[in-house]
């Protein structure tokens, strides 16, 4: 099956104009598949940090959101274990308007601005409320000793 | 398989007037439909008309081009492989009311500096539909029953619905590709000079439409500029994009602050409502603006062609002069002397369409028989993508989601019967599995008292007068409720049988005002 002409549109424009801090690269024998890094935002604890993260796009993109995933340990409320993002956009709120571009700056901003409130990982929640400096700490360091 | 007589049918009358665009055969005939193993009779017919609906449903999703309206088709062009789901007699009639633009071949790419003849040269390459390969067609996962000794009547039956829909589908393309293969050799033999036909389009009318072609926002594809707008946000959408948005399936209220995400152990919980009323169906909301209800409003060109209008082959653009004519051409009223200067000022289309000849013919037609919905927009002559203030969704000439979907209702139905079903199932399941301890407990207790009293040692013990009445009571209020669930569906369904009557007698209105033309 050829590939839709969004995902090739998408594709080019995302190599002739980058975005600050996000690369995408598709695979050679997958063009669904993405390998993504994502630069860790400033003034936040993942600040120097490169993260690794996996998309894919199924079938029915743009009908259904991109599938997003961290490959890089991240100390993140809304990322859990397995790298798995809690994001409204990734999920019901997702808009056929939306695109790779803005999926990925989405991310990044979530990573600007924890949500503890809406956690994916409790135990990285419950300490990012109750010891606020020490799971910054924590962000910090697991940034340091995986993100590069 | 050979042509079947439905391609024979419809081939065979190449051109618009003789041919009638809504006659729609049944496909596969009987041999091909299995053999429906083990149903009743009444059954039989129930699943014989669900398979009839499925075929009319197949066959109004083939791209026919004698089938067109102002440059488009009914159909779409495939540019989404998957199942398309939304209710293709209301959208061709939509199309066919101009209230709804027609599903027009996409072009991959377009660049505002070609001239007319490269831009004609690029239109006439494309296909009616997207190239389907048999690939496509094998996209269904095995089914784990195939490989049991023995075989339930409903492993027979989901079988046999596998097999069906794989005919189906096969009879698609198959169809499609003759469809396909018709336009080409038609324009072929076109080109050649032997006959003219009056389906296939213009010059002018593909350079009409194609002339400052816009990209689509979701498909990135281009199309003729008379695009859907949003009704909310002026955004414009084109038709095959449009069909494809769809309500999220029954599920239950998403926490607004618990976030939204599905598919994490998290929410397994609530995934499990006890209450089936609790499951909700929501309305689209605008891809670009996210306001709930989305829904499109579209403003139909300056003249008619195809369906309702004139044949494809006679639109000329006021501006031009005619080189050959058809003895039946309805278009010849245009001044010559106009015709200068609509050379110099052609590409800048949508400006100058009010010294457009608009086909006097088709718009008192128009003007007649058409809803006054759309004549209000016909009317509203001026340029088409004007800034506008945003619509209410139930704005007259608004289409939305749920117009061309109006199923969500019976589906939100369904997932809740089903829910309650399963509740029910369990509770009953549970209830009796304390009923069936008392009749055992009273027989051994007729058989001899040592055993009776053994049982008694176990934790079978036997029930008092007033649990039993207890269970009873509970039994009676389990029956009373489904029964009451059974009557709303019924009601329910009810609703929307006669919905569905009201969207027939809709159609027809829309076939009869079309054909007494």
């Amino acid at each position: 099956m050829s590939l839709p002409k969004r995902i090739i549109r998408e594709t080019e424009r995302l190599i002739s104009d980058p975005v600050p801090g996000i690369t995408a690269v598709p695979h050679s024998d997958n063009l669904r598949y993405f390998d993504v890094t994502i630069q860790g935002p400033e003034s936040s604890p993942y600040e120097n940090g490169k993260f690794k993260l996996e998309l894919f796009l199924p079938d029915e993109y743009p009908m259904v959101a991109p599938k997003v995933r961290f490959l890089t340990k991240i100390y993140h409320p809304n990322i859990d274990r397995l790298g798995r993002i809690c994001l409204d956009v990734l999920k019901n709120n997702w808009s056929p308007a939306l695109q790779i571009r803005t999926i990925l700056l989405s991310i990044q901003a979530l990573l600007s601005s924890p949500n503890p409130d809406d956690p994916l990982a409790n135990e990285v929640a419950e300490e990012w409320k109750n010891n606020n400096v020490h799971a910054i700490a924590t962000a910090k360091e697991w940034t340091e000793k995986y993100a590069n | 398989m050979g042509n079947t007589p439905a391609k024979e049918a419809r081939s065979g009358s190449s051109s618009f007037g003789t041919s009638n665009p809504f006659a729609r055969d049944i496909l596969l005939n009987s041999s091909e439909q299995g053999a429906l193993t083990g149903l009743s009779r009444k059954k039989r017919e129930k699943e014989r008309e669900r398979q009839r609906r499925k075929e009319e449903h197949l066959v109004n999703l083939i791209v026919d081009y004698t089938e067109s309206v102002d440059g488009g088709y009914l159909a779409p062009y495939g540019n989404y492989k998957y199942n398309l789901t939304y209710k293709t007699q209301v959208v061709r009639d939509l199309i066919i009311e101009r209230r709804l633009a027609p599903f027009y071949t996409p072009m991959e790419d377009f660049d505002e500096k070609w001239t007319d003849e490269e831009l004609l040269e690029n239109v006439k390459k494309l296909h009616l539909h997207a190239q389907c390969t048999v690939d496509d067609l094998l996209d269904e996962e095995e089914d784990p029953d195939e490989h049991k000794i023995y075989q339930s009547a409903n492993a027979m039956r989901r079988r046999e619905k596998k097999v069906f829909k794989k005919r189906l589908k096969e009879k698609a393309v198959q169809l499609q590709d003759e469809a396909d293969d018709k336009f080409r050799r038609d324009k072929r033999t076109q080109a050649s000079g032997i006959r003219t036909f009056a389906e296939i389009p213009s010059d002018d009318l593909l350079l009409k439409l194609y002339r400052g072609a816009q990209e689509c926002p979701i498909c990135f594809l281009y199309y003729p500029k008379n695009m859907n707008l949003t009704r909310c946000c002026v955004q414009p959408i084109c038709t095959e994009c449009l069909v494809q948005m769809k309500r999220l399936e029954p599920h239950v209220p998403h926490d607004e602050n618990a976030g939204s995400n599905s598919d994490t152990p998290a929410e397994g919980d609530s995934e499990t409502p006890s209450d089936p009323d609790d499951l909700i169906s929501e309305p689209v909301k605008c891809p670009f603006c996210a306001v709930p209800d989305f829904g499109v409003i579209y403003a139909p060109l300056d003249f008619k062609s195809g369906i309702g209008g004139v044949a494809p082959a006679e639109y000329r653009d006021s501006g031009k002069t005619i080189e050959e004519e058809d003895e039946n051409s309805e278009v010849e009223l245009e001044s010559p002397d106009l015709s200068d200067t609509k050379r110099l000022i052609k590409g800048q289309s949508g400006q100058n369409s009010q010294s457009r000849l608009s086909l006097p013919k088709g718009d008192a037609q128009h003007s007649r028989s058409f809803s006054s919905t759309s004549r209000r927009l016909s009317e509203s002559d001026t340029p088409v993508h004007k800034r506008r203030g945003s619509l209410p969704p139930n704005a007259p000439g608004v289409v939305t989601i749920d117009t061309i979907r109006p199923d969500w209702e019976q589906r939100l139905l369904n997932a809740r019967a089903k829910l309650a079903r399963r509740s029910a199932a369990a509770t009953a399941l549970h209830a009796s599995s304390l009923i069936v301890e008392g009749p055992q407990q009273t027989h051994s207790m007729a058989g001899s008292t040592l055993i009776a009293d053994r049982r008694g040692s176990s934790n079978m013990r036997v029930l008092s007068r007033q649990e039993q009445a207890e269970i009873e009571q509970k039994m009676i209020d389990e029956a009373l409720r489904l029964s009451l669930l059974d009557e709303e569906e019924r009601k329910l369904k009810e609703k929307v049988k006669e919905k569905e009557k009201e969207r027939e007698t809709e159609h027809r209105k829309v076939q009869s005002d079309v054909r007494r033309k």
